[in-house]
């Protein structure tokens, strides 16, 4: 404990220097913009400014991003409890109970409920995250190539199904994004993989104008006639909370983020899951379930809690294994990379500043975001009267920006625009596009990690088997599937017996 | 004559989308097999792993499409959005097309006359936009990101004709 204590006033001092605490708050209020505006998600958010964390040292670059991040969740509820218009997927669930108090005159405390409730659970989240990680960690650096590639397998299988789509499409995806991963050359052998003669393809697409491309260009492209929104404005005065809404808000924060941090060390997209367990909960535990749906104070406080505990949990596998279970991760761990930083269970002892650095920075994000949502909710809302004709030519212009950057290559702004148009094809046609992103990042990895598997054994395909590690983690990723393939049989088996 | 009906229009869509797909991986397995060693099976070459997770592509895009027939049909609401919305479209293929505009013409135009081209496209000719509006949003836009970009945060973009 001494020991943690001492590694978290090392990441303080990392934090508490002028030039990391600016974009500390910059990437807060970034992302409570993103957060705030509907369809621009932490994702996209992210996607577009990555290539000015390029030019960051690695810590400040992370903090930048993870503001982004944690910031979105921050700013996602303030138009759900406002507009009934969920800023970000994870708080749909608050428009129910956050908008209705909204209707009823209780716009200000329903936004000082989430927003507190958000401090409160995204600091557990933070302390729970701080005392698992280092000890997973250590156990992490037993983990050879079988283990990481059934873990990355197990991960993909695992968001295929908690995805939003039907498993076959999010499974498709997965490995529509694993083979586009194969672009480039094989780092094994040497060869030039599918690119065409073109030689800005030896390095593969790039993870930057894809991730922009599925999520910002093709964002765009969807939004069509989307119109200025007139939202509620609450005064500061009106923020405070009743007793009895104060009251009934504790139990439902706590439980909001022990559920939530539990929930987001799954992989994918946990946060959106763990604000609907959490409602569920607070519904079942309420002695007047009736009042859920009109306006509940615990309907808001639990989910918005849960979600921002998500967050965090979401971080352990990252930063313990150093292996990015949802998309979010995959970004922050590709910007480590390229700054040259070999994400693994090494980075605690190697990069102790960066570790705890990070840690460091979601305590102080997290203090920024109350400062920032409470006060300036004004602020936030105006955002949502720039009229939409504005808005799209400014978004394009920063994706265009954001991808030229990284290179100054034309390529991959013609990269970016396929994905654009590939993103649009498939999200219309109802098709969830991050596992593309997540298996575009985790391609090399999977294959290397196979192979190297593979040199260990001498060919022997019984070694996942043959280390307990892989292969429980196999064992859940094919649990996974059959969860989903096992309702179907069985459906299909009585169909055939009826007949 | 009736035309094809939403949920005939939707399955018809997501057969397309599918069969994309199915070419895609069609694609890596031809590639694959013709351009790159398959290695033997202890010890697998540079097209091993494309060529299993192309074949997956196309058994997972096979699949999806199966159960999408055999559920019990959901007629798709992206798809009767398109129907519902004929200029939803033409706003996709126009900001994809000025993308690609964008992209070819970055490097000889520069950035600054590239971005104020796209953002007066978008404005004055798409939205239509007072005339005044439209060029001081588009100056300040293009000229004040790229003060931002190349002086504020060092980044360099290019310039075009006369420095511009």
């Amino acid at each position: 404990m001494a020991d943690t204590l001492q590694n978290l006033l090392l990441g303080f001092q990392v934090v508490l220097t002028p030039s990391v605490l600016i974009y500390a708050f910059l990437g807060c209020l970034i992302g409570t913009i993103v957060g705030v505006l509907p369809g621009l998600g932490p994702l996209a958010g992210m996607s577009m400014l990555l290539p000015i964390s390029f030019g960051l040292p690695p810590t400040t670059a992370i903090v930048l991003l993870a503001g982004i991040y944690y910031g979105a969740m921050y700013g996602g509820s303030t138009t759900s409890i406002l507009m009934r218009i969920p800023g970000e997927a994870a708080s749909v669930i608050t428009c129910i109970d956050g908008h209705e108090m909204a209707r009823q005159g209780r716009a200000g405390p329903a936004l000082a409920i989430a927003a507190i409730g958000s401090f409160v659970a995204g600091t557990g989240g933070v302390v729970m995250l701080m005392l698992l990680a280092p000890p997973l960690a250590s156990l992490a650096l037993a983990f050879g190539p079988p283990e990481v590639f059934a873990l990355l397998l197990m991960g993909l299988l695992v968001l295929s199904y908690i995805s939003s789509g039907p498993m076959p499409k999010s499974l498709t995806m997965a490995a529509l994004g694993l083979l586009l991963g194969m672009i480039g050359i094989d780092p094994m052998s040497g060869y030039n993989r599918f690119s065409a003669g073109i030689p800005e393809l030896a390095d593969g697409l790039g993870v930057i104008p894809l991730a922009v491309g599925l999520f910002g260009v093709s964002e765009i492209m969807l939004t069509f006639g989307a119109r200025v929104m007139r939202p509620m404005k609450p005064r500061l005065t009106e923020l405070v909370p009743s007793r009895e809404e104060a009251r009934s808000s504790v139990g439902p924060i706590w439980r909001g983020t022990v559920i939530g941090f539990l929930i987001g060390i799954i992989p994918g997209s946990a946060h959106v899951l763990s604000s609907f367990v959490s409602y569920a909960v607070e519904k079942r535990l309420s002695r007047h379930p009736e009042r859920f749906g009109k306006g509940a104070v615990e309907g808001v406080a639990g989910p918005e809690s849960a979600n921002n505990a998500a967050a965090s949990g979401s971080f352990v596998p990252m930063l313990a294994l150093g292996v990015p279970l949802g998309p979010v991760q995959a970004i922050l761990i590709a910007v480590l990379i390229v700054l040259g930083i070999t994400p693994g269970p090494l980075l605690i002892t190697q990069h102790p500043e960066l570790f705890w650095g990070f840690i460091a920075s979601m305590y102080v994000g997290n203090l920024v975001l109350l400062i920032l949502n409470l006060p300036l909710v004004g602020l936030f809302v105006w955002f949502l009267r720039i009229p939409y004709a504005y808005l799209y030519p400014t978004i394009l212009l920063c994706c265009i920006v954001g991808v030229y950057t990284v290179n100054s290559s034309m390529v991959e702004l013609l990269i970016m625009a396929a994905a654009g148009a590939a993103g649009y094809l498939l999200r219309r046609l109802q098709y969830d596009v991050a596992p593309i992103v997540l298996g575009y990042i985790l391609s090399p990895m999977l294959e290397m990690s196979f192979r190297q598997s593979l040199a260990m054994s001498g060919g022997d395909y019984l070694i996942f088997f043959h280390r307990p590690f892989a292969t429980t983690l196999l064992a859940i990723g094919v649990g996974v599937l059959l969860l989903d393939i096992a309702p179907s049989l069985l459906r299909r088996r009585a169909h055939q017996t009826a007949d | 004559m009736n035309g094809p009906r939403p949920n005939d229009r939707s399955r018809a869509y997501q057969r397309m989308g599918v069969a994309a797909i199915v070419g895609t991986g069609l694609v890596f397995i031809w590639r694959s097999l013709a351009d790159l060693p398959l290695g033997t099976i202890e010890n697998p070459g540079p097209a091993a792993i494309p060529l299993a997770l192309a074949t997956l592509l196309v058994v997972f895009a096979l699949w999806s499409l199966k159960t999408e027939t055999s559920s019990v049909f959901d007629p798709g609401e992206a798809a009767d959005d398109a129907a519902a919305e004929p200029g939803a479209l033409r706003h996709a293929i126009l900001v994809l097309v000025a993308v690609t505009a964008a992209a070819v013409a970055i490097n000889p135009l520069g950035y600054r006359l590239t971005m104020l081209a796209l953002l007066l496209f978008f404005l004055g000719v798409v939205e239509r936009k007072r005339i005044l509006v439209v060029l001081i949003v588009s100056f300040a836009l293009s000229f004040g990101s790229y003060a931002l970009f190349d002086h504020l945060l060092k980044v360099t973009l290019p310039t075009g004709p006369f420095g511009i």
